[in-house]
């Protein structure tokens, strides 16, 4: 469970924090610009560092900085509820004059408040706990140390720390570049979802029992779907090919010839299948209701907070009506920004006082921090 | 697929927020087939309760009669 996000002096986020701790779904709400995709960005390069990327210049580019404010770092700090235990990782990223190149300023992992390990420019402490003894050594300050330390165990709180970062799910789904072709298999989803059949047949080979919940989940939604198929059509290569049938007649259709809603009804049915099979997992879903239906969208957002109810975690964005009344005042969180200049405010809706119906007051641009 | 009107389901007609936002946490409940129950948008007060019922619902309740509506 995340429990609370620190950006400061990335792009619009400057001393912004949000806290989610003990909410299973939340929506961020605000007008365009305003920063909620921004928070994905963020969680994205934390994302890639545990999914193995740590060159600072992959990670970050000097633009980042708010308004090009270089003499400050950039900091970024998550704490995440894992099995009891809060997990907390701090990374700041500074460009010192004449330097073309980001470098790590300062970086540390704690376990309900005991340092893991702690970095300040390339000298890294491992401290001492169960797994190790306490140790120094130097990493290129252009390199994010949290994956090249060598992991111990299963239970080793590095491992548990990074694999949650990396099965972290953020999406910004384009089902045009979703084809349902793959060459090898992942549970590393990629934000537009172009690598959906790959995601697809990983979550497939290592858990098969999610072919049911998927299943289930698109009778809901198609009732005249019948099964879907994984087909080989080259050494290494697959192909989804979905199958309909309906008064003894049958139809088969290749997945990249759905349309893109119905695209995004396979791709929320493997979010929750994921998220039963390999999770708690957190997933940040960037306005879940494009390409649907209007019927749909209330359907397809309760589905996915009843989902991650008791399992897992939930952010998605809206400008949605249909999405945006799904949610109460207690989870929704506003996002503002008085002009480009300006940095995010954010303010739990709960705690502001709207006139009237929430949507009239969006519709009216009524709703400013 | 949206609720199937030829099967029992329910619309529910909040009267304002507040009622719109309880409906909210009963329809997360995981033994709820939430393809049998659709919300709408809160009315407005009870007298607009009234009104949407009796010009926009009333007759599609004649039309489907499998539909219920819960105000």
């Amino acid at each position: 469970m995340l429990q609370r996000l620190y950006i400061h002096n990335f792009r619009c986020l400057e001393n912004f924090e949000l806290t989610i701790k003990g909410m299973p779904s939340a929506l961020l709400i605000g007008k365009n610009g305003s920063g909620k995709s921004t928070i994905a960005y963020a969680l994205e390069v934390l994302q890639k560092i545990s999914r193995g990327t740590n060159r600072v210049g992959d990670l970050v580019k000097q633009k980042d900085f708010t308004r090009g404010r270089s003499d400050v770092p950039i900091r970024f700090e998550i704490e995440v509820l894992l099995q009891d235990k809060l997990y907390k990782y701090i990374l700041a990223l500074e460009l010192p004059e004449k330097f073309k190149e980001l470098r790590v300023f300062e970086e540390q992992l704690l376990v309900s408040g005991e340092p893991i390990y702690s970095r300040k420019e390339a000298q890294v402490t491992l401290h001492t706990s169960l797994q190790n003894r306490e140790a120094q050594f130097l990493v290129d300050w252009h390199l994010v140390a949290l994956p090249v330390i060598q992991e111990q165990s299963e239970t080793d709180p590095l491992r548990i720390f990074k694999t949650w970062l990396a099965h972290m799910i953020i999406l910004a789904p384009i089902p045009s570049l979703m084809t349902g072709e793959s060459n090898g298999d992942t549970l590393e989803p990629k934000r537009d979802a172009s690598n959906f059949g790959e995601w697809f047949s990983g979550l497939l080979s290592r858990y098969p029992a999610a072919y049911t919940q998927i299943v289930q989940y698109l009778l809901k939604v198609m009732p005249d779907i019948k099964d879907f198929l994984n087909e080989l059509i080259g050494k290494d290569s697959k192909n989804m090919i979905v199958r309909f049938q309906e008064n003894k007649a049958n139809l088969s259709v290749d997945f990249e010839a759905l349309s893109d809603g119905e695209k995004c009804f396979f791709l929320c049915a493997v979010v929750l299948a994921a998220n039963e099979s390999y999770g708690p997992l957190f997933c940040f879903w960037d306005e879940p209701d494009n390409y649907l239906a209007i019927s749909e969208v209330g359907h397809f957002i309760t589905s996915l907070r009843g989902s991650f109810r008791n399992v897992g975690q939930i952010l998605v964005t809206s400008h949605n009506p249909e999405a945006i009344r799904k949610f109460s005042n207690e989870n929704t969180f506003v996002l503002d920004r008085k002009s480009h200049l300006e940095p995010t405010l954010v303010r739990l809706l709960s705690d502001l006082s709207v006139q009237g119906d929430l949507v009239d007051a969006l519709i009216r641009g009524d709703i400013e921090l | 697929m949206s609720v199937n009107h030829y099967q029992p389901h329910i619309f529910v007609l909040p009267e304002d927020d507040a009622n719109r936002q309880i409906v909210n946490g009963f329809i997360l409940d995981l033994n709820l087939n939430s393809r049998a129950i659709q919300v709408l948008p809160p009315a407005g007060g009870w007298t607009k309760v009234v009104e949407k019922f009796t010009n926009d619902y009333a007759s599609t309740m004649r039309q489907y009669r499998h539909r219920r509506l819960f105000c």
